[in-house]
């Protein structure tokens, strides 16, 4: 076991180190001048030039991406010339916002997705079944932008329900306001869920053990509950962190259709104005979280499943 | 619901013309085809057959757990003279674990993964038992001892993976007589398990009998193993129970040529060589979707002539004697 | 028949041959349901972009033509989806947006696709260290928010659609390379063995005339998928202003335009959306059902 983590904690750091060399890479993708692409065509040369040094842009390749990497690991992101502060501090502030989303979101896509799997499970390939699949197939294609849209319209407009933006004050103000983005986000994340779980429940309906304890006269609630539900649940908690990335995708797009404060809206605003140092602070962040994440479920999963427990490894 | 007056309820358990079917491409399949059963009380009877002759079936249809898609079409499961098909499904779950109980084949796969021993087994105590968490954990570690389980105070702790075959075999045995039940059913509890295990499971199971006066039904393709625990045997193939008696009477004079052939291929065959008895009777298993009319067993009977289209698949003495659908096995 | 109802005279099982019958009749339903959802799937996707050629004929052709006197004028037969702020028809905009959309999906998926089969070929089939390599970068890839991705690259090469472009290829290949490599383990299993009893084919020859038909079928549901997921990316990116720039019609952005005026104009940002799921859809059915008829795992959705 002990052996077990160290490996995996090794893998996540490589994966960390790859994240930082894509978004060091990226700033040498630029075409032309990255100093003079920030400043803006009617920027002086002199100031175009103190900002390529102050950048570092003139020293070697390699001198420059070792210092990317060990600021990175020191959590200095470097300096935003366009917003005139350290990367850093732009950063943090708007980190709750969108952990709090994410959060909330997963927790209404689960909501959502788990009984529709049961449910789809168990009558399966009759007509519940085939509406369930239907509804997801229609909802996966919806943008989740324009489900935003619809949802501000229907609870926030039509019925004064939530409100149609912002991000309110307080916690109880902050889950008021985020409840719409949560639910834009958890509809468009419920049918990669719902398919995934409701394989592994279809799996598990099937086997012996649910049959023996059938036959031992459990009521059905209990064996759905303890011998279905309880088994799918590291196939339910897989698909999550698999999902981690397209979940901070959509996470992106919904900040900015509800106006939230958090690294989304930050992205967006920092991709117009083609401010390098805060775009590549943010892919920095924002993977190392699906980094993280995903090292804590994979570490997490003894805790579910006692047969990985002991061996180390499924 | 008939209840035949005339015997009176001598019988724990009677079948009486079950027939099961299950769909297929070609219609409906009969995987158990007017089986007549009768067990008396703690006595254990032997279902005898190659897979698919319907003896998992019929095991099944006792507690009403046959599987989707196939479905009871007739006949009747007295259970003390009362009918059990037809029966509410929260009837069926109050009989089931408490006063008929089964056990498995795999006893891997019969127990929940995720939870430990522990949980499970008073799990049988608390929800169907109704005893306190602290009576019914006792209970459990009792359980665990009378079936042979070493140091079960730590054992309890320990999750189904950790265990060997053989004592999760005891386990599930362990879960199926903790209610104390009038009836066990045994799915081939032998063949996943190993040579050596088997003895000790058997005579487990034969002392567990004799020990609360439960009654058993005991299904096997292994006729060594039917004939070493059961009192009385019961031979199916394909859906049909074609001979039915005493386990002295089948073994030293069977009247049907396909018990003969299966006591043929035990005595030559070691029971540990897992060569299927098909190969020494000869021939394909039969296709329930496309039997000869008449007597399945034609295809494959050394004696079989032009008459054998035209059998009732009938007994010709009913239970307990000793009777056969063969009519012209003579004795 | 193996059984007729004659054989036993229960009630039961009457009712239950009937039973039978509605389930075969049903079993046969569903699978002429999902050769059925695929001549949905391909007339969606086939239909929008025939219509919005066909736009010009029908009186749909003036996408980006203002008209003052026809401001925010609800849905109705000559404005079927109402018109915007400027008085542009919402509809004609919506399909003249079409060939942008396939466009952008279209090549970004076949490049990808491409470039993920060789990768994922030569991964499957070389192993080794190459393999790790390739794989690794895949995994990484794959976990990585795609937007951002793509963002970051929109932020390199500035507005517009090279970005867009380029970021939706250099993700996009890593599902085909995994999906390649899968079947590249399989077929070079079942080859090796094969070569082994023929000696004298080549292995390239081996490759190619029997491995690729069997890895390009899957992919084909890789590439649907694909295609669906690169028009919703292309969409949310014209609508954060980061994709198409002003007049050019995306379906995103026509969205996009209307958010402002959405409390009393709803049709100008809702309706369009609905093509977009449409095509969505459509490019979904022909996936699941390719995935049905040959009985992947991995399917687009449910």
């Amino acid at each position: 076991m002990g052996v077990y983590l160290i490996r995996r904690i090794g893998q996540s750091v490589l994966a960390l180190i790859g994240i930082t060399l894509v978004a060091f890479l990226l700033i040498q993708l630029v075409p032309g001048n990255p100093a003079r692409v920030i400043l803006g065509p009617r920027a002086s040369v002199s100031a175009v030039a103190a900002l390529r040094r102050a950048m570092g842009l003139d020293r070697s390749l390699l001198a420059q991406y070792w210092s990317f990497l060990t600021n990175a690991f020191r959590l200095n992101f470097g300096y935003s010339a366009v917003q005139q502060s350290p990367v850093a501090s732009l950063l943090w502030p708007r980190l709750g916002s969108t952990l709090l989303l994410t959060a909330y979101a997963t927790f209404v896509s689960v909501l959502l997705a788990v009984p529709l799997a049961l449910a789809s499970a168990l009558k399966r390939n009759r007509p519940a079944d085939h509406a369930v699949r239907l509804m997801t197939m229609v909802t996966f294609a919806m943008p989740s932008f324009w489900l935003g849209l619809v949802l501000i319209l229907l609870l926030a407009v039509k019925f004064t329900v939530f409100p149609t933006s912002g991000y309110g004050v307080g916690v109880f103000g902050h889950l008021d306001s985020l409840t719409l983005p949560a639910l834009a986000l958890g509809l468009g994340i419920a049918p990669l869920i719902l398919r995934t779980l409701r394989g592994s429940i279809v799996d598990t309906l099937g086997s012996e053990f649910v049959e023996a304890a059938r036959a031992r006269g459990l009521g059905e609630l209990r064996v759905l509950g303890r011998y279905v539900l309880r088994n799918s649940l590291v196939a339910s908690v897989t698909v999550v962190a698999i999902n981690v990335g397209y979940i901070l995708s959509i996470v992106v797009v919904i900040e900015n259709v509800f106006a939230l404060p958090g690294l989304g809206s930050l992205l967006v605003t920092s991709v117009q104005d083609r401010d390098f140092p805060v775009v590549q602070g943010v892919a920095l962040l924002l993977g190392a979280i699906v980094v993280i994440i995903n090292l804590v479920t994979d570490l997490g999963y003894s805790l579910l499943d006692p047969r990985i427990r002991l061996s180390g490894r499924n | 619901m008939v209840v035949d007056t005339n015997v009176k309820a001598t019988n724990l358990l009677e079948v009486r013309e079950l027939t099961v079917g299950f769909p297929s491409r070609r219609g409906v399949v009969l995987a158990a085809n007017r089986v007549n059963l009768s067990l008396s009380y703690s006595r254990t009877l032997g279902l005898v057959g190659e897979s698919g002759c319907g003896k998992s079936v019929t095991l099944r249809s006792v507690i009403a757990m046959v599987p989707k898609p196939g479905e009871i079409l007739s006949g009747e499961v007295l259970w003390d003279g009362r009918d059990l098909i037809g029966r509410s499904s929260r009837e069926m779950r109050a009989i089931r674990g408490r006063e008929i109980t089964m056990i498995f084949q795999d006893p891997g796969a019969s127990l929940n993964p995720v939870y430990s021993l522990g949980v499970q087994i008073s799990e049988i105590f608390r929800v169907r038992l109704g005893f306190s968490r602290k009576d019914a954990y006792d209970r459990t570690v009792d359980l665990l001892r009378s079936v042979g389980i070493p140091s079960p105070a730590e054992r309890i702790r320990n999750y189904p993976h950790q265990l060997s075959g053989g004592m999760r075999q005891r386990v599930m045995i362990a879960m199926a007589v903790a209610p104390g039940p009038r009836l066990l059913l045994a799915d081939e509890p032998t063949t996943a398990v190993d040579v050596t295990i088997q003895e000790q499971i058997l005579s487990l199971l034969t002392e567990l009998q004799q020990e609360s006066g439960m009654a058993m039904l005991l299904v096997s393709h292994d006729l060594g193993v039917i004939s070493q625990t059961c009192d009385d045997i019961a031979v199916m193939y394909a859906g049909y129970v074609v001979e039915c008696g005493s386990r002295d009477e089948i073994v030293s004079s069977p009247r049907h040529p396909y018990t003969r052939a299966l006591l043929a291929a035990e005595l030559v065959f070691e029971p540990s060589e897992h060569r299927s008895r098909l190969e020494t009777i000869g021939g394909q298993p039969p296709d329930l979707g496309d039997l000869p009319p008449g007597c399945p067993f034609q295809q494959r009977c050394p004696h079989a002539k032009q008459e054998c289209s035209d059998v009732p698949m009938v007994l010709d003495r009913p239970a307990p004697e000793h009777g056969s659908t063969c009519p012209f096995m003579g004795v | 028949m193996a059984v007729t109802e004659a054989a036993w005279p229960s009630a039961r099982s009457g009712e239950y041959l009937r039973r039978i019958e509605r389930l075969r009749r049903r079993a046969t339903a569903e699978r002429r349901w999902s050769t059925f959802s695929m001549w949905i799937g391909v007339g969606i996707v086939v239909l929008v972009p025939a219509i919005s050629a066909l736009g010009p004929l029908l009186g749909f052709g003036h996408p980006n033509a203002p008209n003052f006197s026809a401001i925010l004028v609800p849905p109705s037969l000559a404005h079927p989806f109402g018109t915007d702020a400027l008085g542009r028809d919402v509809l004609s905009r919506v399909l003249a947006a079409t060939p942008l959309d396939y466009e952008v999906g279209g090549i970004t998926t076949l490049v990808a696709g491409v470039i993920g089969v060789m990768l994922g070929g030569i991964a499957g089939y070389f192993g080794g260290a190459l393999d790790a390599v390739i794989m690794r970068i895949v995994d990484v890839l794959i976990a990585f928010p795609f937007m951002i991705f793509v963002m970051a690259f929109v932020a390199v090469f500035g507005p517009g659609l090279t970005g867009i472009y380029v970021g939706l290829t250099a993700f996009g290949w890593a599902f085909f390379a995994r999906v390649t490599r899968a079947e590249m383990l399989v077929v070079r299993e079942r080859q090796y063995i094969a070569a082994a009893r023929t000696a004298g084919l080549s292995s390239s020859r081996i490759l190619r005339v029997h491995a690729l038909p069997n890895v390009l079928r899957p992919n084909f549901v890789v590439a649907m998928a694909t295609m669906v997921w690169n028009i919703l990316t292309l969409a949310a990116l014209s609508y954060l202003g980061l994709g198409v720039q002003p007049p050019t019609p995306e379906w995103g952005s026509i969205v996009a335009g209307g958010q402002t005026i959405m409390f009393s104009a709803w049709w100008v940002s809702t309706l369009p959306g609905l093509i977009i799921v449409l095509v969505g859809v459509g490019f979904s059915l022909i996936g699941d059902s390719v995935a049905d008829r040959f009985g992947y795992d991995f399917r687009i959705t449910v």
